[in-house]
């Protein structure tokens, strides 16, 4: 029964600590489902987790800013979207200026908000919902009830999108333009509409795991405090191959490492090496599983837009020189 | 060979446009800035400059309650103050030197230990410049360190933990494995033994100065086995520990900055290092012309340190206040001795 | 970097300053102090631009070796990671070897480019053939190689007293040597156009950089004509592991003379973006660094001088990174433009190409 109870706790600890992981591993799913790489959601998910904790001290309501998360994700995704798919941009390295770009904006405006870039105000946090039934069940209360509203919307999601992926019409074609945007194209579909949709459906998930990060257990938002889960999100989704189920298990696995490493205290092994645990967990992970590891065929590669290509008029000797024809203008 | 006529045209045109702007604000910014400067020389108030730690102000803990105090110490001592925020470690060298450059500052004081190996750089090279540093001890002959015996706010908590356990289990967090934070440990460990030798403290790193997620996980699977009092030196992760104890319900002491009212009912104490007492007579030196080198360590018995339970509406019983009066008192009068690595402290007893 | 390149490079840098202003009057401030306070950091003083020297040199490094790589087409974004262990490799040996001046610290240099490009071969070998899981492998590395460097300097070469973690000075010898002590501006400068020399003529000149770059180019076409990639994968990473670890050696043996934890600020990150504001070219980082580590300087004449926030450059810094790497904007914004001026002409001035969808090609 001991046992039982020690292992209900851990398990507990284990979804608490992979819900904003697995909200940002669904993010990268969903994107990079459709052929865009989002390397920017560390980035995303400081930058949300600021919004949500303006929406909530301003309104005094977690779900203002849950939706406040949502629209600041949504906002870094679109630059992403924007600039990678009517832009042609390289999207790791937009990734990368997000994740330099979100942050920054968020410390800028907590400054003008707050006149500081280290603590925000106090603020209202998701109470633990407790479901009727099971609440009475002895090991089920600890493992199943008792969590913040926003990690049972974070399963939820996980299950919606893996459902909306692989069982509709919508997803088939989310699916496909990841593979061979261009087949999809002489299907009639709009592919860049459909990649922009795509990728701002992840960035709202990544906003969500900003406001999770900030709102579950915090209830505050602190200057960096995400620190790599971002990046762990991008990793479980390659671990997760490309599925919303079995990226959430990869977070899932993070979760559950770090929660372990935290009942490792009285065992008195070097801290750095039980905290690398996950890390190295993931990185033996990935060289097995290495092999049969098959992202989507157009995954990260741009399909031109129209506009990025030079008008027929002006267009000298090579696709790519944009700027030579201003001159002769 | 053409592209590198054209690489050359393009390099010298950034480096004529480079000339200009040297140029320009050579000539412009001394004048821009120079009149305030003797402004502050002309009105014969000391100027301070402080270069705050990296985590930044705001922080709730050390960085707030140094600027607390140095906004009292404007108001009482008519001095006047500036200060920079740097982002980041690799910051602090360019900001001292920088203050150290512009002259015009009677005292730099630096902010946390991680500044010192920057500091060390830094003031040789302006050896009639004067520097504090608080949280760590740097060499020097226009230096002075001031450093807290953080082991005895932790022989404090320990002691208090372990009086009003019944788990006889205790925890304790640090931000990193670091010496520095594990003087906190060290000490509540020693102090847990003190009052109960078979009193057990698990101690945990929560590998950032900002983890309040992971704080509060690793708070929780203490108190799940067993920890009854949950002490820490992480920095802002403190908050989610804070927040654990009041939704769980067990005890905590904050550490660095009095958040009592935020969890009155379970955080019966916050730890307290008197940074801006230091800072203030640091300062007060500075304008009698006393101002010497060298590192000063403050305690509970030069009044540097202190639990404070303003706030808290939680009551511990007379018995277990008398014991801690008690101790308090035996770490003033040195007939107690707080060790400083947890290695130490397991073998610790007092005499 | 060719020409239109480099113009791109610019006009993209104006569109990022543009913005920025915009950002800046957000928060209620003027943008123009703002940038004349960035002029002034950098340039305002000698002690301003020895900084901006000294801090794009660092940047120099991480930039090449993040250029290296991805010239070579393999994303290796574990920089950060190579850093850390390339300064700790390289304080070790400083620690450690008794050699005189030059010896001791190109010694200690040498052995943090070796640490690097190992710290880099590993996650390679591990993620095997599959290119795709590198960039995962190479990120995990990064949070392993902050807590390995963290635990190994713990267990053997901690500092008696220091609240830190942190080793002692390193050897006489093994310190890369300041220009002016008042200064972090260092003989790191040599080592860096050195690397940046070598590095240019590795590329261009020697049949071994042509098969990396032509790799980077189409690794598909290669592949088919039997050219192994594997291997020169392996030696891609390795260069530019290296190169990234040299970033962390030299800052650590000539501006903290030892290791300290958290000496890096994203140094590996800043590389990333270093070199594609420089289009990947050698020359052109030594370019984007200097510009880099003038923001960098000015930001910390801006701390002094309290006119603005600091957080403002890392704000300024990504717009830059966003828009360098979407050379596509400029055209977009030229046919939306002539799209917007087709549309008014067809509206207000009859005879205009009515109909027509001229950016449609």
């Amino acid at each position: 029964m001991e046992e039982l109870t020690a292992f209900a706790n851990f398990f507990a600890s284990a979804i608490r600590l992979t819900a904003p992981i697995a909200l940002g591993t669904l993010a990268c799913t969903i994107s990079e489902r459709a052929g865009v790489i989002n390397i920017g959601i560390e980035g995303t998910m400081l930058f949300s987790g600021f919004t949500a904790a303006v929406g909530t001290w301003y309104t005094g309501s977690p779900w203002v800013g849950l939706l406040c998360g949502c629209a600041g994700g949504i906002l870094m995704a679109a630059i992403l979207g924007v600039l990678a798919i009517y832009c042609n941009g390289q999207q790791i390295v937009i990734g990368i200026g997000i994740n330099l770009f979100g942050p920054g904006l968020a410390y800028m405006l907590m400054r003008a908000l707050w006149d500081t870039t280290g603590i925000s105000p106090w603020l209202e946090g998701f109470g633990a919902l407790e479901i009727p039934i099971i609440r009475n069940i002895p090991i089920l209360n600890t493992m199943v009830s008792g969590y913040p509203v926003c990690i049972y919307l974070g399963i939820l999601a996980v299950v919606v999108m893996a459902y909306l992926l692989r069982k509709t019409a919508w997803g088939l074609r989310v699916r496909a333009v990841g593979e061979n945007p261009h087949a999809v194209a002489t299907l009639g579909v709009n592919v860049y509409r459909l990649r922009m949709f795509a990728v701002v459906l992840g960035g709202f998930f990544a906003g969500m795991a900003g406001a999770v990060m900030c709102l579950s257990s915090a209830n505050v938002f602190v200057n960096d405090m995400s620190a790599g889960s971002g990046f762990m999100a991008f990793a479980a989704n390659q671990f997760g191959h490309w599925s919303p189920v079995g990226g959430y298990f990869a977070a899932l696995l993070f979760g559950a490492m770090s929660a372990f490493r935290m009942r490792l205290q009285s065992l008195g092994v070097a801290t750095q090496l039980t905290q690398m645990l996950p890390y190295v967990a993931t990185l033996i992970g990935i060289s097995i599983a290495g092999a049969r590891m098959r992202p989507p065929a157009a995954n990260g590669e741009p399909y031109a837009h129209p506009l990025t290509l030079p008008r027929a008029h002006k267009r000298p000797q090579g696709p790519n020189q944009p700027l030579r024809q201003e001159k002769e203008q | 060979m053409k592209a590198g006529k054209k690489m050359q045209k393009i390099l010298g045109l950034v480096l004529a446009l480079a000339m200009l702007c040297a140029l320009n604000g050579c000539a412009s910014t001394p004048a821009a800035e120079e009149p305030a400067a003797e402004d502050a020389s002309t009105a014969s108030t000391a100027k301070i400059a402080v270069v705050f730690a990296s985590s930044g102000l705001g922080d709730k803990s050390f960085n707030d309650a140094l600027y607390a105090g140095m906004e009292a110490a404007q108001a009482d001592m008519g001095i006047e103050w500036v200060y920079s925020e740097p982002q980041d470690d690799a910051e602090y060298e360019g900001l001292l030197s920088g203050y150290a450059d512009a002259g015009d500052c009677d005292l730099i004081i630096c902010l946390g230990g991680s500044q010192s190996s920057s500091l060390e750089n830094v003031a040789p090279n302006y050896p009639d410049q004067k520097f504090v540093i608080l949280d760590a001890v740097v060499e020097g002959d226009n230096i002075r360190s001031y450093t807290w015996r953080d082991e005895e706010l932790g022989f404090l908590a320990g002691l208090l933990g372990a009086s009003l356990s019944e788990t006889n289990t205790l925890g304790f967090i640090g931000a990193h494995d670091i010496p520095l934070c594990n003087l906190g440990a060290a000490g509540m460990i020693a102090g847990a033994h003190y009052v109960n030798p078979d009193c057990e403290v698990l101690v945990d790193y929560a590998n950032g100065w900002a983890e309040v997620n992971g704080c509060y996980e690793i708070a929780t699977s203490m108190h799940e086995q067993g920890a009854s009092l949950i002490y820490h030196t992480a920095s802002a992760g403190g908050l989610g520990i804070l927040n654990a104890g009041s939704e769980q319900g067990f005890l905590t002491i904050f550490f660095d900055g009095n958040l009592n009212a935020d969890a009155p009912e379970t955080n019966i104490a916050s730890a307290i290092r008197d940074f801006p007492a230091c800072a203030q007579e640091a300062i007060q030196d500075v304008i009698d012309g006393n101002f010497t080198a060298g590192s000063i360590v403050k305690g509970l018995a030069e009044d540097g340190l202190y639990l404070d339970f303003e706030g808290s509406t939680y009551e511990i019983p007379e018995d277990v206040m008398a014991t801690y009066e008690e101790a308090v008192a035996a770490i003033k009068a040195g007939s107690i001795v707080v060790p400083t690595t947890i290695e130490e402290a397991q073998t610790w007893s007092a005499e | 970097m060719n020409k239109s390149r480099l113009r791109l490079s610019l006009f993209s840098l104006a569109l990022a300053l543009v913005l920025f202003g915009f950002t800046i009057c957000l928060t209620g401030k003027d943008p123009l102090s703002v940038y004349w306070a960035i002029l002034v950091g950098s340039f305002g003083s000698l002690k301003g631009f020895l900084n901006v020297l000294a801090y794009m040199l660092p940047l120099i490094m991480t930039g090449l070796g993040a250029a290296v790589a991805f010239q070579s087409g393999v994303f290796n974004i574990g920089g950060e990671g190579q850093v850390l262990v390339g300064g700790l490799a390289s304080v070790i040996v400083g620690l450690l070897s008794p050699l005189p001046a030059p010896w001791g610290y190109l010694v200690a240099l040498a052995a943090g480019f070796l640490a690097g490009a190992l710290w880099a071969l590993l996650p390679t070998l591990l993620a095997g053939r599959n290119l795709a899981s590198l960039s995962v492998a190479t990120i995990m590395m990064n949070s392993i190689a902050a807590l390995f460097t963290e635990y190994i300097v713990k267990q053997f070469f901690q500092r008696e007293g220091a609240s830190n973690t942190e080793t002692v000075v390193v050897n006489e010898g093994s310190i890369l040597p300041r220009f002016f002590p008042s200064t972090q501006f260092n003989y790191g400068i040599f080592i860096a156009i050195f690397c940046v020399v070598l590095v240019t003529w590795f590329l261009y000149k020697t049949p071994c950089g042509f098969s990396l770059r032509a790799m980077g180019n189409n690794a598909r076409a290669m592949e088919q004509a039997g050219l192994p990639i594997y291997r020169r994968t392996l030696l891609a990473m390795c260069i530019s592991g290296g190169l990234f670890a040299l970033g962390g050696s030299i800052q650590c043996l000539a501006v903290y003379k030892r290791f300290v934890m958290g000496f890096s600020p994203g140094y590996g990150w800043d590389g990333i973006t270093v070199a594609t504001l420089a289009a990947n070219s050698p020359v052109g980082v030594l370019l984007s660094a200097f510009l880099f580590g003038m923001l960098r300087s000015a930001s910390i004449s801006m701390s002094l001088s309290n006119a603005v926030t600091t957080e403002m450059i890392s704000v300024l810094q990504g717009l830059i990174v966003i828009l360098v790497a979407s050379p596509g904007t400029w055209t977009v914004l030229d046919n939306l433009f002539y799209r917007a001026k087709e549309g008014i002409k067809a509206r207000f001035i009859k005879g205009g190409k009515e109909g027509a969808a001229p950016w449609k090609n």
